[in-house]
Formats: C-alpha cells, structure tokens, sequence
C-alpha cells in the first residue's frame, strides 16, 4: 500500500506507515480496525497516497487529533491516514492579519503563534488543545464563540487539499476578501474529509481584544428565558453566551442554569456591555477577567464532550418565537422525551448545554440513552434537527441513519462522485446515495 | 477587460415559434420578451463591451414558474442564463450564443421578516437595499452593501457573493446567507440550508454563494439581518499621495483597530468628483483622501475614532475632518458613492478594474500600479476598499481610440499580473464572468481549475446554464498562456454607440453601478 503498487508517482515516494496492532486505538472511530496507519510527510505524499489508494480500491480515513471523529456516521476505512506530520506555519503574515498552516497543526499552536502577534484565531471547539486545524474546517465544528465571529468557514481564506485521483488542489487564497474562482474551502468545510484531505489552510486573524471578562449568573427556567429575551432586545453583541445546566437528571428536571456571558473589546467598550448584561442577567453569581475568562469557556467546552462511553445528542431550534424566548420550552420538550424513555432510577443524562443565540442545545448522556430518545426529539414540533455529535461507535451506528438525513440526497452525491468517484474517502461519514447519473444526454 | 469574449461552445439553437408560445404559456403573455427592441437591454450587463443578443427573455413570477422555464428550456437542449438587475461588471449574465435570458425582475417579494430571529427571507428580485428598508422598522439591517445596493438584486448577490464598502467589517454575502431555495439546471427545486445550525451533509448553500450563476439559479434567500449600530463616526483625512494613505491604513489595521470601512481616492477621482454633481468638499490639492468609518456602540466607536485620528495625525495627514452629523457624514460618503459617476468627466469610457492583494502589500502595489498607468500612457485613477485590498484602478479612456484601447487592455492585464505577483487575485467582488475567464491560469493551475469544473459540472453537467462563465476551457488556458489571447475589435465596440443608450453625459460607457 504504501508504495502505491503499480502507479509511478507513488512509487516513488517513502511513506512512514505501520501495521495496526490489534487492540488499536481506533476503534472508536471505526466500525472496524484499519489495516494500515500511514503518515505523509507532504502534500505530494498525500496525494500519492490517496492515488494508490483510490486504484486499490482501498479507503482512506483522514485522521487530525481525533478531536472530532466520533460525530456523524461511522466511516469504514482500510487505511487511516494521520496529518501528525503535517504540521507547522508557513507564513504568517502579521501586517494583513493572515496565516498559512500545514492541515495537522494544532490549533494551540496556530493560537500561540497567532498571540505573540496580538492577534487570535476566534474559533474554541472541543479539544481546542490538541485539536488540529485541519481537523476542526472538516468537522465545521465551532465554539461558544461562533455567537460573535461566526464558524470556522468565516475565517477560512482557502486551502490546498488532495483528492483521490492524486491530484493536488487549491482554492481562495491568503486574501481577506476574494472572489476569484469557486470556493471548494467552503465545501471542504463540514464535509468531514469525504471530498479531499485538507494539507494546507489560510486563515484570517483578528486584533486580540484588550479584554476579556465573563459574567455568571445562575437563573432557573424562566430566568433563562426572560435574559434570553431581554438581552436580544439589547441589540448588542457578545463574544460569546451559553448556558448549562447543573441537573444531574433530566428526569428530575432542570433547576438551575449556569448563564455565562462573554465579553470582548475595549475596555470601555467591554463596560458598556457589561451595564447592559448585568441589567438582562441580574444578581452575577462570578465575574472572571483575562485569563480567568478563558479558562470559564475552555472549562465549558470541556463539558460538552461525555465522558468515555457517553453521547452527546446536538439538537437544534429557532431560538425565539416573537418576543418570547423558546429555550425554556425547547428544555421542557427534550426533558419530557428523555424522561419518557429512560428509567426514573437512571441518572443517564448528566447536563444540558446551550447556546442560547444559536438555537443550539447539547444534551449530554453519561451512557447511551435508548434510540427511541432520537426518533421521539425528530418527532417534536418545537426541534428542527437531531444529530450525534460525539458517542460510541455501537450507538452511532444505530442513530446517524435514523437522524442524519441531508439535503436533496442526490445532489450531494453527485458532488462527492465528481470528486472522488471510487468512494475512497471516508466512506460511511454521511449517507450519500448512490449516484445516479441525470442530464447526460 | 479581457479579451475573448468568446463563449465556450453551448449548444446554439434558434427557438421555434412553437417553442416560444410554450415559454409564452408557462410566464404569461406579458412576461416573455423577443423583440430586438424588448431583448436589446439584455446582451450585456454592466461590462457593456461584450455583446450577445439572447433569443427571448422569460418574467418568470414565482420559484414555480422559473422551474417550469428552466425544465422547459433543458427539455430543448436551449441553453439559458439568469440575471438580476444586470449592474455585474464582469460580464457573467451575457446570455449564451441562441439563449434564453432568465430574469427575475417580477419576483421581488420580502417573504418574512423574522425580527426575534434576525432573518428575512426574500426573493432573488429584491433589490439589496429593500432588505434593508423591510428590516430597519425592526432596528436590523442586512450588512453586504454593493454600492449598486439601490439596483442590484439579492440573487445577483449572492451569485456573485457580493461585497461593498462595509464588508470590511461585516464580510461579505457569503456570511449573511443561511439558506435559499434554487432551481437546478434541470428544473428541480431544491431547498438547502438552515435559520440554525449546519445542516449535515455538504454545504451546499456555502458553495452556491459565489458561483457566479453556473451552478443554480437562486429563487429565493433566507439572509441573516445585523442589529442597527446605535452609533457611527466617520473621519475624512487627506494626504499628500496615495502611498501615504495607504500606509495610514496599514497602521489602522496593525494597530489592532477594526473600522468598519475605510475607503480610499486618489487625486484624479477627487478632481473629477469635486468638479461633478457629487462634489463632497474634498481637498482639492490633495493626493488622495482617506475615509474611515466605525460603526457600533458609543464606546467602541468613539475610541476607534479617537486612536484613528491619532495616528492619522502621527503620520503626516495634512487635514482630518470628522462628521459632526449625519447630513455631514453623508456629504463625506457622496463624493464616495457618486465617484464612478463623476469619472463621466474624464473620458466617454471607463474601464474598472478589481483586483485583491494582502493589505500589508497596498503602498508597494499602488506604485506599481500608477507606474503601469505612466507605461502604457492611461489616464489611470484610484478608488478602492483600502482595508480589505480591494483595489479599484479605473481607466479612463475612450473606446473609439483603437491604440488607447489597445493600451488600456495590456494595462489592465499587467496591473492584475502585479497584484498577483504581490500576493493577490483576480477579483474582490465583481467576479470572473467572461470578463478575466482567461486570466484564471494567473492564479491556478490546470489541477485547481480541473477541481472546479468538476463541482460545476455536478450542479450544471450538460453546461445549459450560464455555459463559458468562470472556467477557462482547457484550451483557452493554453492560448492565453501561450499569448495567443486575441482582443476585442475596437472598430466594432465603437459600434455600440449608435443605439444611444448613454443619454447622461457625464456618464461614462460603462455602468459603475454595481461597485
């Protein structure tokens, strides 16, 4: 495999690999142990990689941190293909406030990098820590604080990635704004590695605000719904707000949530909000500043990943109906499913997560809930989309059919056929249908 | 401007009488148009140079009557382009050689404005600044704003994932778009994205935006409105060349300050807009002039103006005046807005380039660009979104003149060439179209381009809509880079004039509307 048997190009190219040892550690990725773990040493690796891949008929895993590889669909994949030495800057320029990064670099470092220029990269997923850049475009996962600056897809430029046919492509540029050519960076973003494998990204970075300071609150129910409301009638902006539960039991239900608040900018600026916040929230239970502050976030994405064997059901919401907040209604309709089918002595649901501007609510499971609990929540007026965004293969595999419908099936399988038409790429990730051709004529 | 107003091979029919009273019968008696005189508006958009007459143009009213049009026009094999208000300036809604114009004037309904949510849901005839209008009583607007905003149409917007000045701060269309509702080449409807959250699956809303009407056409957009700032200053600082206020905007930017515009003019736009109707009080002994905006809170706004006004100072401004209200903030913004039109002036035709580079390149670029201008002998001046590198270089010529004609494109393809050598791209907003097709080999290789085409040809595999926009073909990358690009005949440009379309003066040929 490694060597690309019978094709030229990757013949030619030394490829770190190593057999999978038995009781390997991806197995809770992939319905079933790879045969292979490569790691290319550059694009053209790559590309070649995926060129013998692709005429072997083998399929291919493209493999970050793992950060984010236990959401959507369960890919099958004979070799895992890791970007661990895909990694480094390879320009940033400080002047335009834009950075070049090879696919495997964490985003700690794209951060430090980025910090020592006074300048940040405002995306926070889950394992910010580790997890890489290249990783967190495909998973088009984000943060608390996709509120103020938007997803990742906001900040990408453009990319290179390699595809299939061994080719290496390139779209966007290192330019803040650009219209030249079709943004497949945008396509790339979210589609979780089944186009091209990402090598190489351009980001846009933004002024390091001078402060950053988060209010706490702790409000029950209706609380929530009365800041929620009030604070969008502010019309102002923050950097981010979110808001958790402490139950430990949907069963007995929610009590109280943990109302966070973060604020960038200025510092008089940052005042301003602040009057404004205090007056939607109330009494604050903590105020945090600088460091402090991002420690509460980075604490407060830690818990939306369960712990190991856990779920974490995303479900997603019009936020507000009129004037009116819809969170408390949109806990009340989860709380209701949940309790319908799991035992009164089951403590299986350990919080709620919300991000209250988004229409976003995480509902985490210590261990898996029922499948019913998927059917039942797509089966609720007041919710308009049920996913995994992290669980157990076995779980997985049971759900993602039932909740993961994509939009006009058939279109979407007509991209991924243009640009991988043998299915190399992290097959099983969505439910593509199989194409069928339309218009040739 | 480029050269080869060639389309790609489509199929050319000429339509039956038969064929169009079955278009007839799908839009209403009033809304198919085939007369020279009717079809005459349509050959071209705002790139007024390259021509072609479509054989009919279809009103279609609603999502459902666009699809009938489109599913009727494949059933032919007749190929079909859509276009808004046709204020593009790169040629991308020319209709196809035989084809069909697909208009979406009669669609021009705001659906619903949810003000709780901050969307709105329009139809792709609504002009970009009706969703404004219909979302100001909510205290919301919608933020991309193409300064052609009174005209264009939020479908030619997001097909061309349009800018504006205050993208700067807001980004542009493709951040404010969470769904829409399309018709595939092939008639089918298709709804996509999301008011929350990512759908799973491929964006597909993510890579329409942008496609420059090849892939789809957009009947209706489901956009993200922006709260109203509650407070804006704006600064006007004059200097003494344009390198020295763009290395004000350098500063700004390395500062850490974010403006939510900041537009600069050179001498000659500040002559031609001083001596017009949209006179703002410029210096006239100015080499350029900077205009910087903040919008948002009080605090926020009032301390990036302040520390703007600082530097500005820092470095050398010669003046710096700072709009007391908003009747003296719109008087600095019309000399700004009205600039296009004032080059009227100058010359009978102007030709506006748009070309991107890295921001910390800007003072290096416009050097070389002004050494271009002096290359070639061309009347060049500059207007431009300073603080993302949008550069605008216009050429102010006349089309009449075969060897300044001549001039202006070899100008106009060695200042794209420089900003690509900086760093840069074709285009920050007005697209690729017909227009820089063939210089699309400046910026990517055959593999890219290959990428691209192939995610087209999904959306649009028999090339019936919107055929020979974009994507060079295979062979026109090899001629262009072979230098076998052939020019447009100036003798027939000249030609254009006779139907007397430029009945204002102080307009020049090209319409600007769309900057």
């Amino acid at each position: 495999m490694t060597r690309g048997a019978g094709d030229t190009s990757a013949g030619q190219t030394q490829v770190r690999s190593r057999r999978v040892p038995a009781n390997d550690e991806y197995r809770e990725v992939l319905a079933s142990p790879p045969m292979f773990v490569v790691r290319p040493g550059d694009a053209a690796e790559c590309a070649a990689i995926l060129k013998a891949a692709t005429h072997e008929g083998r399929r291919v895993l493209a493999y970050g941190a793992g950060r984010h590889q236990r959401a959507h669909g369960v890919p099958s994949a004979d070799v895992v293909m890791e970007t661990g030495d895909l990694t480094g800057i390879v320009d940033h320029d400080v002047g335009d406030q834009t950075i070049t990064v090879l696919a495997g670099t964490s985003l700690a470092e794209v951060s430090g990098a980025a910090r020592a220029a006074r300048q940040w990269l405002p995306i926070d997923p889950t394992g910010a820590d580790d997890a890489t850049i290249g990783g967190v475009v495909s998973a088009g996962v984000a943060g608390p604080l996709r509120t103020g600056y938007g997803p990742a897809r906001d900040h990408l430029l453009g990319t290179e990635a390699a595809y299939a046919d061994g080719e290496i492509a390139r779209s966007g540029g290192r330019l803040v704004k650009n219209v030249t050519g079709f943004d497949l960076h945008r396509l790339q973003h979210g589609a979780h590695g089944t186009l091209a494998v990402l090598t190489r990204l351009h980001l846009r970075l933004r002024p390091l605000p001078d402060v950053d300071r988060t209010l706490v609150a702790r409000l029950d129910g209706p609380g929530l719904d009365r800041f929620h409301a009030a604070w969008r009638a502010t019309g102002a902006n923050a950097a981010a707000v979110s808001a958790v539960s402490k139950a430990s039991s949907l069963r007995e239900g929610v009590r109280e949530f943990e109302v966070l608040v973060r604020l960038m900018g200025s510092a008089r600026a940052v005042d301003a909000a602040d009057g404004l916040a205090r007056s939607a929230l109330g009494e604050l239970a903590e105020l945090a500043e600088g460091e402090h502050s991002a420690s509460r976030w980075r604490q407060l994405v830690q818990m939306w990943t369960p712990p190991a064997g856990g779920v974490t059901l995303r479900v997603t919401a019009l936020p507000m109906d009129g004037p009116r907040s819809r969170l408390g209604e949109i806990c009340a309709a989860m709380e209701d499913v949940v309790g319908r089918h799991t035992d009164t002595d089951t403590d299986s649901v350990f919080g709620l997560a919300l991000e209250p501007m988004a229409g976003v609510v995480r509902a985490m499971f210590a261990s898996p809930p029922p499948i019913a609990i998927v059917s039942a929540l797509l089966a609720r007026a007041e919710l308009s989309g049920v996913a995994t965004e992290d669980g157990p293969v076995a779980f997985r595999l049971q759900v993602d059919p039932r909740a993961g419908g994509i939009q006009v099936p058939a279109l979407q399988a007509r991209l991924k056929h243009a640009l991988d038409p043998r299915g190399t790429l992290s097959p099983g990730r969505f439910p593509f249908p199989a194409v069928v051709p339309t218009g040739a004529s | 401007m480029t050269a080869s107003p060639e389309l790609d091979a489509a199929p050319v029919r000429q339509l039956s009488i038969e064929e169009l009273d079955r278009l007839r019968a799908i839009v209403g008696e009033d809304n198919l148009l085939t007369t020279r005189a009717e079809t005459f508006t349509y050959e071209c958009d705002a790139i007024t140079h390259l021509r072609q007459r479509p054989v009919a143009v279809a009103l279609p009213r609603s999502t459902a009557e666009l699809a009938a049009v489109v599913r009727y026009l494949a059933d032919i094999d007749c190929a079909f382009v859509a276009r808004g208000a046709g204020t593009g300036l790169s040629g991308g809604a020319i209709p196809p050689a035989g084809g069909v114009v697909v208009e979406t004037a009669r669609m021009r309904r705001v659906l619903e404005v949810d003000r709780w949510n901050r969307t709105a849901r329009v139809e792709c005839g609504v002009t970009n600044a009706a969703v404004s209008t219909a979302a100001r009583p909510h205290g919301l607007f919608y933020a991309p704003d193409p300064s052609s905003q009174v005209a264009c149409t939020i479908g030619g917007n997001v097909a061309e994932n349009s800018g504006g000045p205050h993208c700067f701060k807001y980004g542009a269309t493709a951040r404010h778009v969470l769904g829409m509702t399309a018709v595939l080449p092939d008639g089918e409807i298709i709804e996509i994205g999301s008011a929350v959250g990512d759908p799973i699956g491929l964006d597909l809303t993510g890579i329409l935006v942008g496609s420059e009407g090849t892939c789809a056409i957009v009947t209706e957009v489901l956009v993200r409105l922006t709260p109203t700032p509650s407070c804006v200053e704006t600064l006007l600082s004059s200097w003494p060349d344009v390198e020295a206020a763009c290395a004000a905007v350098k500063a700004v930017i390395e500062d850490g300050l974010e403006p939510s515009a900041m537009e600069i003019l050179d001498q000659l736009t500040i002559e031609a807009v001083e001596a017009s109707v949209f006179a703002a009080g410029y210096p006239k002994d100015a080499g350029a002039v900077l205009l910087v905006e903040y919008d948002g809170g009080a605090e926020e706004v009032g301390d990036g103006a302040d520390r703007t006004e600082e530097l500005c100072r820092k470095l050398g401004s010669i003046s710096l005046e700072r709009a007391r209200d908003a009747t003296h903030r719109l008087r600095l913004w019309k000399g700004r807005k009205g600039a296009f039109g004032a080059m009227g002036r100058l010359a009978p035709d102007l030709y506006v380039q748009d070309a991107v580079v890295p921001r910390s390149r800007l003072p290096d670029v416009l050097r070389r660009v002004v050494e271009i201008g002096r290359e070639h002998q061309i009347r060049l001046s500059n207007v431009f979104h300073a603080g993302d590198g949008n550069l605008h270089p216009n050429v102010s010529y006349d089309r009449r003149d075969a060897d300044e004609t001549a001039r202006v494109i070899l100008a106009g393809k060695a200042i794209l060439q420089a900003c690509v050598d900086a760093g840069g791209s074709l285009s920050g907003e007005h697209g690729i179209g017909v227009e820089k097709r063939d210089y699309m080999h400046f910026v990517f290789d055959e593999p890219d381009l290959a990428k691209m085409r192939a995610v087209r040809d999904a959306f649009n595999p028999r090339s019936l809509l919107n055929p020979g926009k974009v994507l060079p073909s295979t062979r026109s990358c090899v001629e262009a880079k072979a230098g076998a690009l052939f020019f447009d005949d100036p003798d027939h440009a000249a030609g254009d004039d006779e139907h007397g379309e430029h009945g204002d003066t102080d307009a020049p040929r090209a319409s600007t509307e769309a900057l």
